[in-house]
């Protein structure tokens, strides 16, 4: 494996091992792909102006 | 195939039981008949539950021998989600882990509703796992066929019960919806879907996806209907502390209202990028018949879906954990790898995400002070092949497990209320236009559809999958 297909795997490996959670090595490939999929969307959530920080969490009925 | 077809929906059925023209008993095994003829092709039932069905079909047999009244849904045979509990089996939600689970003790809560309303049960529909996809293909399950054509996806997560209610195996059929998985499938197999308000319709005795996105709601291959089965799921319940404490607003009686003067928007920007030419001329032909011209933008559409797909990513792993870490190979390989990258999220991500579904949502509510309304397609493309990697979207070919729901997604972020009406063109597959209402109008929802269905813009034939 290269280290450029090693890069993401490694990169899932650690946060899992940093917050305690068991991911096998065999199942680290497709955690990696979810991740980068993930990535646009984490982008855009976090570069949202939203105002002040301190709006409660939304209500569960609109 | 043999087999008829049913030949009528839900409130013909019901009529002819109620006066006695047709037993629930002559009703059901034709319906049984098909399920075994066209079910087992379609792949859409888990479990038929034949002999529960007709304990049920009697007892509405003798309550009409016996003078009584049967109920709104007298006879009338649907079908319901692998995800509701059904008394005495184990609740599976397309996962093996499930089935391995210990039978459930009680029925759930819409599923007695409708027990009690007459209508039979005919078992559980096959779903994606842990209703976390788009296009059911369920590794332990297989893959459910869409009738329309069998080589296509049915649309997920609740694409057995889509599939079950176009291609004949009863009249209606109970779903969730957390991202779209009632109104994806609704769109690929031409069917109508009922997704209504957030905390409309109690989920107690339903295997959870997020709880702060998960509706239930109904399939059926007419407006009348949907309401006619809406009307007897409503009512609160204490045991879903999601669940609204609202009365019933039954919307049945509404369905012939005047709609002159209604406002109704076509959304713009992202609904409008995000869609393909079908699904765009599957709106302006609903736009046209409700004599709509204006058009208008959710600025903050993309950034909701973004939310929710994050919030559906964490919400999960944290539910899925434990069996996560004890036993991952359980797993259907499609949904543990999001489930696992959820586990990874920030929490400062995850707040922030809820945090633009409240912005959107008064976004939105701005823009429902000047339309009663908003029409839109559900689904960016007609019904992928199966095993289909990729789809087009906005002019890029992306993997299309993730992307079929952008359309839905951010609606569903803000839990307001849609039926998806389904357009067929000749010669085509079938797509379906959002009608959205602002919270707890479904009335208005249904109205448009059943103008829609009366004008001849929205329709849902029976499928012959297998002639």
């Amino acid at each position: 494996m290269s280290d450029e297909e090693d890069g993401p795997e490694a990169l899932v490996a650690a946060l899992a091992r940093a917050l305690g959670l068991a991911v096998r090595p065999e199942h680290l490939r497709e955690v990696a792909v979810a991740w980068a999929l993930m990535a646009p969307a984490r982008t855009m959530v976090m570069r949202s102006d939203l105002g002040p920080a301190d709006e409660p969490a939304p209500v569960f009925w609109p | 195939v043999t087999a008829e077809p049913a030949p009528t929906g839900a409130a013909a059925l019901a009529g002819a039981v109620r006066s006695g023209a047709l037993s629930a008993r002559e009703v059901l095994e034709p319906v049984l008949e098909r399920v075994a003829a066209v079910g087992a092709p379609l792949n859409a039932f888990r479990v038929v539950t034949a002999a529960r069905a007709r304990r049920e079909a009697a007892a509405v047999d003798a309550t009409v021998a016996a003078g009584g009244d049967p109920g709104p849904l007298a006879g009338v045979p649907y079908g319901v989600k692998d995800l509701f509990d059904l008394e005495g089996l184990p609740t599976a939600a397309g996962s093996r882990i499930g089935e391995e689970g210990p039978p459930a003790s009680r029925d759930a809560a819409l599923v007695s509703r409708l027990r009690a309303a007459g209508a039979v049960l005919l078992g559980l529909q096959v779903m994606d796992q842990y209703a976390y996809g788009f296009t059911t293909e369920n590794a332990d399950h297989g893959a459910v066929h869409n009738p329309r054509d069998l080589a296509r996806s049915a649309g997920g997560s609740s694409g057995g019960s889509a599939a079950a209610v176009a291609a004949g195996l009863g009249a209606f059929a109970l779903g969730s919806d957390t991202n779209g998985s009632i109104r994806v499938p609704a769109s690929f197999c031409g069917v109508f879907g009922l997704k209504p308000t957030f905390g409309r319709l109690p989920r107690t005795g339903t295997f959870p996806f997020v709880f702060d996105l998960d509706h239930l709601g109904v399939f059926a291959r007419g407006a009348h209907d949907l309401a006619l089965v809406y009307d007897v799921l409503q009512g609160p319940d204490p045991d879903d502390p999601g669940c609204a404490p609202r009365p019933a607003q039954p919307a049945l009686g509404t369905l012939g209202q005047e709609l002159a003067g209604l406002r109704v928007g076509v959304l713009d920007g992202w609904f409008d990028d995000m869609a393909d030419d079908q699904g765009r001329a599957a709106v302006a032909r609903a736009a046209d018949a409700l004599g709509a011209s204006e058009r208008v933008t959710l600025t903050g559409a993309q950034v909701a879906r973004s939310a929710a797909f994050l919030l559906s990513a964490a919400s999960g792993a944290n539910l899925h954990r434990a069996n996560l870490s004890a036993r991952p190979q359980d797993f259907d390989p499609a949904v543990r790898g999001r489930l696992l990258a959820g586990a990874l999220l920030p929490a400062a991500e995850v707040q922030q995400a809820q945090r633009v579904r409240r912005q959107f949502y008064a976004e939105t509510m701005a823009v429902f002070s000047r339309f009663d309304l908003l029409l839109a397609p559900a689904t960016p493309c007609t019904a992928p092949l199966l095993g289909q990697a990729e789809i087009t979207l906005g002019g890029r070919q992306v993997p299309s497990r993730p992307n079929i729901g952008v359309l839905t997604q951010p609606l569903s972020a803000i839990g307001l209320p849609i039926v998806a009406a389904p357009v067929h063109e000749p010669g085509a597959l079938p797509i379906a236009v959002q009608i959205v209402a602002p919270p707890w109008r479904e009335d208005l929802a249904l109205q448009v559809a059943a103008r829609l269905e009366r004008v001849g813009v929205a329709s849902a034939p029976v499928a012959e999958p297998c002639a």
